[in-house]
Formats: C-alpha cells, sequence, structure tokens
C-alpha cells in the first residue's frame, strides 16, 4: 500500500474523527454539568443539518447566514430539549432520564421524516467538490475546513471556559452542584446553558458534514453511538479523552474499512469499544473513581 | 376465602381462559396479533428481570429476541433440527451471548451496558446481513417450520396460541417465583444499592451476568415464538435499536419490577397500533411522546398505578397472609420470649485473647492524598475495639479496607490467620467480617424482613434452577433463612416490623436494622462506622446495651465512631489516628491521658471529664 493512499486515509479519518470528537464533546459537558447520558445526541447533529439544508436549499439564504441561524437555532433548541427531557426528571436516577431521551430522538427522527419526507438531501457545499491534488495526495476540501473549524472551535471552548466568568460558573456546576449553588450560581441555568452549548457542538457537526454525508433522519443516530464509543474510549467524562477518542476512533474506522472490511464498517467502533473495557475501563485518560462509602 | 384455596381456583379459571380464547376470538388476523403479543411479552418479561429485578440497563433486547428467532431458524431450515430442540437452543444461545456481552460490561456502571447492548445489536444486524452463507442476508430466512405434536401440526394462529400462552404462563410463573427466592433478592439487592450488596456478601457481577443471561434467554424464547408463527420469514431489519426501545418501553410503560406490568405493557404497545392507526403517519411521533410523558408523568409505570390502589393493597395483604414467609413470622411471634442469638459455631469463638485481626504497615493512597499511612494494628478476640480521630484521619478508609471496597496501597490485613487483603467485599464477608455504614444503605424497598435474609447470602446456597422449582432443599433453606433473619430481628428489638418497607423505619431504627443484616452474616469481626450518629440519648443507650450483647456472643467488634462517652463506656481498646498514622492505642484510661491524643483530638474538656 503506497504512502499516498495511506496519507488520503489518515485525512479523511481525522475529518470524520474531528466529527465524532465534536459530538462526544457535546456528551461529556452534559454528562459531566447534568450526570445525564444523552441518547439524541445524535439527533443534535441531524437537526441542524436539516434547519441548514431548509435554508440554503428551500430559501435560497446565503452561506453565512445560513451557519448563523442555524447555530441560533440549536442553542435555543439546546435550551427547549432539557426542560422536556432532563429538567422534569432531574431528581430521579439515570434510567428515566435515558430514556426520555430517547422518546425525544424517536421524535425528532420521525418529525423529520414527516417534514422533508424519506429522501436523502445533499448539503451545498462551501468549498469546491474537486479533490485538492497537494504533492499526488487527493484531498476533499471540505475535510480540511472541517479539521479547521474543529480545533477552532476547540481553542474558543478552551479560551471560554478558562477564561470567562460565564465559562467558570458552567465548570464550577459540573464539579460540584451542592457548592455552586451555595456560591450563589444559579445551577439549572448552568445546566440550561451546557444543553445549549452542548447543542450548538452539534450545529457544527450538523453544518461540517452536511456536505459529505447524506442529510437523512438516520443520519445522527449512528455519529451519537460512535461519539459515545469514543468518549468512553477516552475516559468517560474526560474532556481531552473525548476529543482525542473521537479522533482516534475516525482514524481507526477509515483503516478498518480498507484493510479489514468495509462491510463491517459500522461495527468496528464497537468491537473497539468492548475491548477498551476489557483490557482499560477507565479510557485511555481516565482516572478509577471509587464511589464514597 | 384462604389464599390457598384460591390459589388452584385461580390457575383453573387461567386454564379455561386460555383454551376458549381462540374460540372467543376466532379471527386468524387478531390471534396472529396476539401471539406476536405474547412473544414480545416473552422478551419484556426478559427485560424485567435484569431491568426491574437487578437495576441495569439493557437496549439490546431485540437484538437476543434476533439470536433467538434465527438461532431456530437456521437449525430447522438448514438442519432439519426438531422445532422443539430449536426452542432450547434458542434460550441458550441467546444466553450465552448474554454472558459474553455481560462479563467486560457488568462490572462497570450502567452506562456502560446501555452503550455495549446497543453496539452488541449493531454488530449483529451487521452479521446478520453480511454473513449471507448462514443467515440469508437481507433476504431473510423464509418457510421457518411450525411445531409438531404428535401428528398434528401447530401451524394455525389458534393452534400455535395454546403453546405461546403456555410458554408465557410458565415463564412468567419462573419469573415470579424468582423474585422471591435467594436468588430475587440478591438481584434486588444489587438495584437497591450496589455497594451495600457487595459488603452483605453478594457477588454483584455475578449476579448481574445471571440477571443478563436469563434475560437475553427470555428474549431468545420470545425469539423463537416470533420465528414460528406468523408470517414463518424473520429478516435483520426487524432485529433493530428501534426493536429494542420498543421493548423497552414496553417494560417500563407496564412497570419496572413487576412481570405482569411487563405483560400488560408489551400486549398495550403491540395492539395500540391497531387502535391508533388513524394517526397514520403521525403514529410513532405520538409513540414517543407517549415515552416521554410516562417517564416524567408515571415513574413507575401501569403497575405502581394498580398498586397504589386501596382495593389492590387490600388484596395484596390477603393473598400475603397465606404465604409461608406471614405463617412463620407468626409461629416467631407465639415464641418470641425464647428467641435468642445462637452464635453460629464459626463464630462461636472459645474465651481466647488471642488476635483476630492484624493490620500491618495499611496504606490506601489516593493520588499525592495519603489517607491511610502505613498503619499497624491489632484487635483481639472477643474484644470492642474503637478507632477513633480527628475527621480525615482514614478511620472510614480504614474500615473500606478491611471490607473490601478499597484495595490497599500497600499492607497487609489478616483475619484469623488468614491474609484477606484486596480480596472481594462479598468474599471477605464469606470469611467473616460484616460492617455498617456511616450513612445508613439499606436495601429502602426491600422489605425489614429481606433486608435481614439478603444478610445470610454468603451462608447459602441455593441458585437459579432451584429458586425456579423450589426443591424440598431450596424451601428448607429459605424457612431456615427466614428463621434465623427473625432471631436477629428479635434480638435487636424489631419484631413485629417484618413487612414494613426498610425506608419507612425511623432512622434510629434504619440503623438498627443496618446492624441485624450485618450480625446475620454470622460474622467474626463486626466493623461498625459511626453507628452511634444520628441518634438520640435513649437510643444510644440501647446501642451501647446492644453492643455488649453482642460482644458477649463472641463477636469481636471494631467501631469508629466520634461519641466519645460512648467509645469511652464500651471500649476494651482504641486505637487513635492522626493524618493516617497511628499516634496512641492502650485502654479507655491510657487513652484519656494520652498527652498526644488530647492534642490532636480529644481536647481538654474529655480529658477533664
Amino acid at each position: 500500500m503506497d504512502l499516498a493512499t495511506n496519507l488520503q486515509m489518515v485525512t479523511a479519518g481525522l475529518a470524520m474523527g474531528s466529527i465524532y470528537a465534536l459530538v462526544a464533546l457535546g456528551f461529556v459537558l452534559i454528562f459531566n454539568a447534568a450526570g445525564v447520558v444523552n441518547f439524541a445526541q445524535g439527533e443534535f447533529v441531524m437537526v441542524p443539518a436539516f434547519v441548514a439544508v431548509w435554508l440554503m436549499d428551500f430559501l435560497n439564504i446565503p452561506f453565512p447566514l445560513t451557519y448563523l441561524v442555524t447555530v441560533l437555532f440549536m442553542g435555543l433548541f439546546g435550551i427547549v430539549f432539557q426542560r422536556i427531557a432532563y429538567y422534569p426528571l432531574r431528581n430521579r436516577t439515570f434510567l428515566p432520564v435515558i430514556i426520555a431521551t430517547i422518546g425525544v430522538s424517536i421524535f425528532l427522527k420521525n418529525a423529520a421524516q414527516l417534514v422533508f419526507g424519506a429522501e436523502p438531501f445533499l448539503m451545498h457545499r462551501p468549498t469546491p467538490a474537486d479533490a485538492l491534488n497537494l504533492r499526488g495526495v487527493f484531498v476533499d476540501p471540505q475535510y480540511i475546513v472541517i479539521i479547521l473549524c474543529t480545533l477552532a472551535l476547540l481553542g474558543f471552548q478552551y479560551f471560554f471556559f478558562e477564561k470567562t466568568m460565564l465559562g467558570k460558573k458552567m465548570q464550577a456546576t459540573a464539579q460540584d452542584k451542592e457548592m455552586a449553588r451555595l456560591l450563589g450560581i444559579r445551577v439549572a441555568k448552568m445546566i440550561a446553558f451546557t444543553f445549549a452549548y452542548s447543542s450548538i457542538l452539534g450545529a457544527a457537526a450538523g453544518i461540517l458534514v452536511g456536505p459529505i454525508f447524506y442529510v437523512t433522519k438516520e443520519m445522527g443516530g449512528m455519529l451519537g453511538l460512535k461519539a459515545f464509543c469514543s468518549t468512553i474510549i477516552g475516559g468517560f467524562g474526560n474532556v481531552p479523552g473525548a476529543i482525542l477518542g473521537g479522533i482516534f476512533l475516525g482514524v481507526i474506522e477509515v483503516f478498518a474499512a480498507y484493510y479489514i472490511s468495509s462491510a463491517y464498517r459500522e461495527g468496528f467502533a464497537f468491537i473497539i469499544l468492548i475491548l477498551v473495557l476489557l483490557f482499560r475501563p477507565q479510557g485511555f485518560f481516565g482516572e478509577k473513581i471509587a464511589e464514597k462509602a | 376465602m384462604n389464599p390457598r384455596v384460591a390459589k388452584p381456583l385461580l390457575l383453573a379459571l387461567l386454564v379455561l381462559a386460555v383454551v376458549v380464547f381462540p374460540k372467543v376470538v376466532d379471527s386468524n388476523y387478531w390471534l396472529n396479533l396476539v401471539n406476536l403479543a405474547i412473544s414480545f411479552s416473552v422478551a419484556c418479561l426478559g427485560l424485567n428481570i435484569v431491568l426491574g429485578y437487578a437495576g441495569q440497563l439493557s437496549l439490546a433486547q431485540a437484538a437476543f429476541w434476533g439470536v433467538g428467532a434465527y438461532t431456530s431458524a437456521i437449525l430447522t431450515t438448514q438442519f432439519g433440527v426438531p422445532v422443539w430442540l430449536g426452542m432450547i437452543a434458542a434460550f441458550l444461545v441467546a444466553a450465552l451471548f448474554g454472558v459474553f456481552l455481560g462479563i467486560p460490561t457488568l462490572k462497570l456502571s450502567g452506562h456502560y451496558l446501555a452503550m455495549t447492548t446497543i453496539g452488541f445489536g449493531i454488530i449483529l444486524q451487521l452479521i446478520l446481513i453480511n454473513a449471507i452463507w448462514l443467515t440469508k442476508g437481507s433476504d431473510g430466512i423464509t418457510k421457518i417450520p411450525s411445531p409438531w405434536i404428535g401428528p398434528l401440526e401447530l401451524r394455525e394462529p389458534y393452534a400455535f396460541f395454546y403453546v405461546a400462552a403456555v410458554s408465557l404462563i410458565l415463564l412468567t410463573w419462573a419469573s415470579i417465583r424468582l423474585k422471591d427466592s435467594r436468588v430475587g433478592r440478591a438481584f434486588l439487592a444489587v438495584q437497591g444499592n450496589e455497594m451495600a450488596a457487595e459488603t452483605t456478601g453478594v457477588d454483584t457481577t455475578r449476579y448481574k451476568i445471571i440477571a443478563f443471561a436469563l434475560s437475553a434467554g427470555y428474549g431468545g424464547f420470545g425469539g423463537w415464538l416470533f420465528a414460528h408463527s406468523g408470517s414463518h420469514y424473520i429478516s435483520p431489519d426487524t432485529f433493530s435499536f428501534e426493536q429494542s426501545v420498543m421493548l423497552l418501553a414496553m417494560a417500563v410503560l407496564g412497570g419496572n419490577g413487576s412481570a405482569v406490568g411487563a405483560i400488560v405493557g408489551a400486549v398495550l404497545l403491540t395492539l395500540l397500533p391497531e387502535v391508533l392507526r388513524f394517526l397514520k403517519d403521525y403514529y410513532m411521533m405520538v409513540y414517543a411522546a407517549g415515552i416521554v410523558l410516562v417517564m416524567i408523568f408515571m415513574p413507575g409505570g401501569i403497575a405502581a398505578l394498580v398498586q397504589g390502589l386501596p382495593t389492590t393493597q387490600r388484596l395484596k395483604r390477603w393473598w400475603h397472609s397465606g404465604s409461608e414467609a406471614a405463617r412463620q413470622v407468626e409461629i416467631a411471634a407465639a415464641h418470641a420470649q425464647r428467641a435468642t442469638l445462637q452464635p453460629a459455631a464459626a463464630t462461636a469463638t472459645p474465651g481466647g485473647n488471642g488476635t483476630l485481626l492484624g493490620v500491618k504497615g495499611l496504606a490506601k493512597h489516593f493520588g499525592g492524598l495519603k489517607a491511610v499511612d502505613g498503619v499497624d494494628m491489632e484487635v483481639r478476640r472477643g474484644e470492642i475495639q474503637a478507632l477513633i480521630g480527628p475527621n480525615g484521619s482514614g478511620k472510614t478508609t480504614i474500615l473500606n479496607m478491611l471490607s473490601g471496597l478499597y484495595v490497599p496501597t500497600a499492607g497487609e490485613i489478616v483475619l484469623a490467620g488468614e491474609n484477606i487483603t484486596g480480596k472481594k467485599p462479598h468474599l471477605i464477608t464469606e470469611h467473616g467480617v460484616a460492617r455498617t455504614f456511616q450513612n445508613i444503605r439499606l436495601f429502602g424497598d426491600l422489605t425489614v424482613l429481606d433486608n435481614v435474609m439478603i444478610g445470610q447470602h454468603c451462608r447459602t446456597h441455593a441458585g437459579v434452577v432451584a429458586s425456579v422449582l423450589q426443591s424440598a432443599a431450596q424451601r428448607a433453606e429459605e424457612a431456615a433463612m427466614r428463621r434465623r433473619a427473625l432471631e436477629v430481628l428479635e434480638f435487636v428489638g424489631l419484631r413485629g416490623k417484618e413487612f414494613a418497607e426498610a425506608k419507612s423505619l425511623p432512622y434510629g431504627r434504619q440503623r438498627v436494622l443496618e446492624l441485624a443484616r450485618a450480625l446475620v452474616s454470622d460474622p467474626k469481626l463486626l466493623l461498625l462506622d459511626e453507628p452511634a450518629a444520628g441518634l438520640n440519648a435513649s437510643e444510644t443507650e440501647a446501642l451501647i446495651d446492644l453492643l455488649f450483647q453482642i460482644r458477649d456472643r463472641g463477636i469481636t467488634i471494631l467501631l469508629v465512631e466520634h461519641d466519645m462517652s460512648l467509645v469511652m463506656n464500651v471500649s476494651d481498646h482504641i486505637t487513635v489516628l492522626n493524618f493516617g498514622k497511628r499516634i496512641a492505642e492502650g485502654s479507655a484510661e491510657a487513652i484519656q491521658k494520652n498527652q498526644e491524643v488530647i492534642d490532636a483530638y480529644l481536647g481538654m474538656e474529655v480529658a477533664n471529664a
């Protein structure tokens, strides 16, 4: 196998991995803030993809405005979502919340089908369709956009959580709700913001992946599940772990599909997941945390 | 009417209902639908075992349903295996998949199982689609045969209905019996409080795997019913994640933990699309919104609603009055004055003052924090020893290591000559160490009696098969457990509360119940973490009395406590910790005079007292 093909696969893997990382990040932030596993995380990607398709294809709104409206819409969406699927159930065990998020996810999928039909859409590309030829390595420019945008978002996130008051309040809420509440932080509001931010990360993923992936009601399901795998591979609850886990998974998947079997492409993430659970259940970056007696 | 008479009568009614049902319905369309509902019901009964009993979320029930369907379909169509043999294979193969999937995931918390089960479902679908040589791929398997009884083919929907109905009744019966047995109580303990279950002697990982395997087996059986009825055709897309969610919704709508509830949920959601046909494309949305609403407004599902009705509660009490447990409690009450706590052979340690527990160089570090840093300690047989020290000095950490919840960073723990360092909590309990917790950890939803019976888990043996068949040995063991539990309840003064929910007891009584649960495991060494915390003066008085009585029965006690008057009153020996190190050791008088202890912990007041 020649170097050029391998490099092409690395780029594709990094791009896909970036998408996983964005969704995985959304997962982890919600889990840390609210202690909830959101099984509708994939729909946080599907919904903005449809919104963007609708704005561009049906209303002919230009790219930048579409992106802006989609992001704002998803921020709102996150807040409404947590009000339905999380807030009323916040004092119960993890089970009802998981089931409620699954319920919302089924609802959204079928709503999308009802509005847009079963035919898949392809989102307009902001980048040229021809592959770039970088010294014999052919790369889809959208891949590069995905990787760069993800990096930019991660940079923004670092700045936001480390340098702004709001970000710090959100972190405080994630670490210790009781203490945060005593310090006068409005915990419920911070959690709502976290859902909004997580949903905006989904918007970014949806907009970025839309042009290379068909936009269908099912597009989010697999993305969400693989993102969840990424979080466990990286170390559940660990933010850098989720990002690196996502990227790792994206690259591995491309290579495994090429060298092992493309028919089972969708299964590798879960095989890796089971291997990780068997041999390093705390993930690559996680620490073992014992429940306090 | 006496419930003992009512039982066979109800059974006769049920048989009659099954026999006449196809005549009453008399429509192949509806009978096929009912057969499908029964297939779902069986799968939901399985979910009810893993989720309702053991509290673990599985999102792959449709996959196990598929494993069962495909196993039997492949065996019967390609290898000519009889359909009845296919049934057994469907159950076993699915259960085996459950074991393989359970081993890596069930050591961890709930989310992991949920996630891994989804992954399993997806991989299974990929295999069903791609392994064409075995599964015929996306085309699916057609012409799946019907079961035969002698020369009679059970092909017509009404004929198969009898197969399905009998299976459902037997499987429901099995799962109800299982719930009220040693195995079932272990499942419920895992759900109620995993850490407490471990330290009460339940091998939690093992029981989670058993629950999951049984659940998968039930799923496989449901799949068998599906494959050999209706259209006699199966294809990969039936066994999807959405279907797993549907099964979950059925089990949850019916009510967590109730077998009958699970069946009601399955039947309702199978028939619902028929009723809601007018919704057409909106059906799935209405269904999804329904799931969310049920979660928010009906947390216990239909079962909880029905169980809350006064009539149901009266019925339940009436039914219960005929049970073996009620009879035993009555007898125990009649002989109450004679009930005493007989130390079991294992604990009857003749007076000798040898060392029971030896701890050498014990350490536990959390990252850079040295919570316990090289502690040596000895607990002598038949004594009450106290472990005291300021907050954060490592007392509870030591108890956690002694009971196996923490694995020591370094050091050695020897109990009665046996090294138990780093052993799993349930094994340590079996070795004869029982404990209570600083913040009470009871199985709140279970009765007082059940709580104490779980305490004997590691001293008893009945497994799944014995529990379902209720063999003579199992019944005798159950009765002996109950007798012993009642003795201990009498001993600690909780008689008359046997059938109350543990969480309904007042705080002080809950502490005592936790103590009873620990005592009943026949410990050599009893670890008590702040037993007097939150007790009022008279309750503390009673506790002190109880502690002496326990010691007089040959059980050694190691307690962590902040109530200094209690500590000085009961302790034969005191060990003082500060910053993870032992700073003093000796009798109560010696400790009260020790300057270092006064400086670090006691202060002047106690020293002067």
